[in-house]
């Protein structure tokens, strides 16, 4: 079977900085898979080439064996992939709820739906309310449906935001530091949603810090630094990788 | 209360005509596109619609539509130009559309007259339509924004990338506005050609854009109630105040700079803004 999603030697420069240089690996379906590294090591750049916020200089992107690379965002996320940033980006006067229905796919009132305020209108717009709410409990964030975004807390910001990319019934889920700013508690049932997330039919690419979290979830992980990959394999066998010890430390050195 | 209104139907006539060209850029500033397009596409609105009425002997409302029509067309075309560009850049390439129309309008003298313009016009426009279709523009704006593509309208103006990412199409998204601007443009050019005997290229100028897009930035660019107030207090204070043409433009530079650095939420936001003046 082909995985969901092959990278191919791909790289990033930004002018003389390799942000990523000849990555490769794939993502087999319903697995979650790690990707560490220091700071700088590229691993947004490859979740942003990914998704097609930007686009990599060198190298292929096969999605369903299909080569997606530079397409843009808009059409990446039709074909099945969503993500969240490291950044929080929801829209903050908008509230929790409506974050997350702008991202539904069930079919939005028409124009003239709209414009003459047909009784189905009402209707549509029911049902993405009910649909939007369904992933706000799902994430643990349904009391703050009707709250304004930007009041709320970095925690419940971050679930918000994972449920705003469910919303698009995403195939892959690219999740850039979801773990940032939460509590050892909202840590806790994070893990448990990213586990439950193959059973829904989900493949997740998880970059964190957190490493209890990537350990524990994860099937596979990969490690960069400086934007070349230098290890990969289960999460016991990366621990104890003396290149991915080195790198780490080296970071911390510096 | 007849006596008055026909004493200063002009200028009702004008704050109407006005208002509803405002909405047509508020609907633009919604997303962040500042546009100086409205002058170029309501000529465009303004000369097809007499040229069909004085010359091809059509009524008024076909007349109408065909200016509505034929302004949208242009939008589409040229936001599919220059809706790519940035901030300035935008700005800078509808105000060169503007001038291109003026030029073109300057030297087409079959049907603009050329620099003299065009005389005797029929007049046509009458103050209950104005208010009828200002009052339907409100409606489709308000209905848009009330709906979950005015969600879509707030979230592309606080973050492109987030609304692209969750799959929608930001740039179709805009053309599809820019294309509604130009609609209103358009029937703005006709109504407004038709309202005085006379037009001439230079109504429909740099300084016509900017007082347009002035007045919803003057009123408020996130209440319904912005443009009407902007652009008839553009309307109403100079008349009021007897002031000449040039002081006009001082004073409507000078409220522009006062608005943007002290009322970014325009007009509509002072009674919050004393609100609070009053609370501390
Ligand atoms: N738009 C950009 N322009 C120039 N350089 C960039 C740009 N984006 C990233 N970089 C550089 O690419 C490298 C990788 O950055 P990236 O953000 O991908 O790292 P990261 O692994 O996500 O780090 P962190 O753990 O801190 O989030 C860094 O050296 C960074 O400075
Ligand atoms: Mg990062």
């Amino acid at each position: 079977m082909t995985p969901l999603l092959e990278l191919r030697s791909v790289s990033r420069h930004f002018g003389g900085v390799a942000a990523l240089s000849n990555v490769s690996f794939s993502l087999p379906r319903g697995a979650v898979i790690g990707l560490i590294g220091p700071n700088g090591s590229g691993k947004t750049t490859l979740m942003n080439v990914i998704s097609g916020v930007d686009a990599p200089t060198d190298g292929a992107i096969l999605l369903d064996g299909a080569p997606v690379q530079g397409l843009p965002a808009n059409l990446l996320a039709r074909r099945g992939i969503a993500r969240t940033f490291q950044h929080i980006r929801l829209i903050p006067d908008l509230t929790a709820l409506q974050n997350v229905t702008l991202a539904l796919r069930t079919p939005s009132a028409g124009a003239l739906d709209i414009l003459l305020r047909l009784p189905r209108l009402g209707r549509i717009e029911r049902d993405r309310r009910a649909c939007g709410l369904k992933l706000l409990d799902q994430v643990g964030a349904g009391q703050h449906a009707d709250t304004l975004a930007g009041g709320l807390s970095y925690g419940d910001r971050r679930r918000i935001e994972i449920a705003r990319a469910l919303a698009s019934e995403p195939r892959l889920l690219l999740l850039d530091e979801p773990a940032a700013g939460m509590t050892h508690s909202e840590r806790t049932s994070l893990r448990d949603l990213i586990a439950g997330l193959p059973e829904r039919g989900l493949t997740v690419l998880l970059v964190e810090h957190d490493m209890d979290l990537v350990m524990g979830v994860c099937d596979e992980i990969h490690v960069l630094n400086q934007g070349n990959s230098i290890a990969s394999g289960k999460p016991e066998a990366v621990r104890s990788d003396p290149k991915v010890i080195e790198a780490y430390l080296g970071a911390e050195d510096a | 209360m007849t006596d008055l209104f026909y004493a200063y139907h002009n200028v009702i006539d004008l704050c109407l005509l006005n208002s509803m060209l405002a909405f047509g850029c508020f609907i633009l500033l919604g997303v962040n596109l500042f546009s100086l397009a409205t002058g170029g596409l309501m000529a465009i609105g303004a000369y097809l619609s007499i040229w069909l009425t004085m010359q091809q002997g059509w009524s008024f409302a076909p007349a109408l539509t065909a200016a509505l029509v034929a302004a949208s067309l242009a939008a589409f075309g040229l936001g599919s130009l220059v809706l790519r560009l940035r901030g300035d850049y935008f700005t800078m390439a509808t105000l060169a559309f503007t001038e291109v129309v003026r030029i073109i309008a300057l030297n087409w003298d079959s049907v603009t007259g050329g620099a003299l313009g065009v005389f005797g016009i029929p007049q046509l426009t009458e103050t209950w339509q104005l208010a009828g279709l200002l009052a339907l523009v409100i409606y489709l704006i308000w209905a848009v924004r009330h709906s979950a593509v005015g969600e879509r309208m707030r979230a592309i103006a606080a973050d492109e990338l987030a609304v692209s990412t969750a799959g929608h199409d930001v740039a179709r998204f805009k053309l599809a506005l820019f294309t509604a601007s130009g609609a209103i443009a358009g029937l703005g050019g006709g109504l407004a050609a038709h309202l005085n005997m006379f037009i001439a290229p230079g109504d429909f100028g740099f300084l016509r854009s900017v007082d347009t897009v002035i007045a919803p930035v003057l009123g408020g660019v996130w209440n319904l109630a912005g443009p009407v107030i902007g652009a008839s207090v553009l309307v109403v204070l100079p008349e009021a105040l007897r002031f000449s043409a040039q002081m006009r433009e001082i004073l409507i530079g000078v409220t522009m700079l006062a608005v943007v650095l002290f009322l970014p939420a325009g007009l509509v936001g002072l009674p919050k803004l004393s609100r609070r003046r009053a609370a501390s």
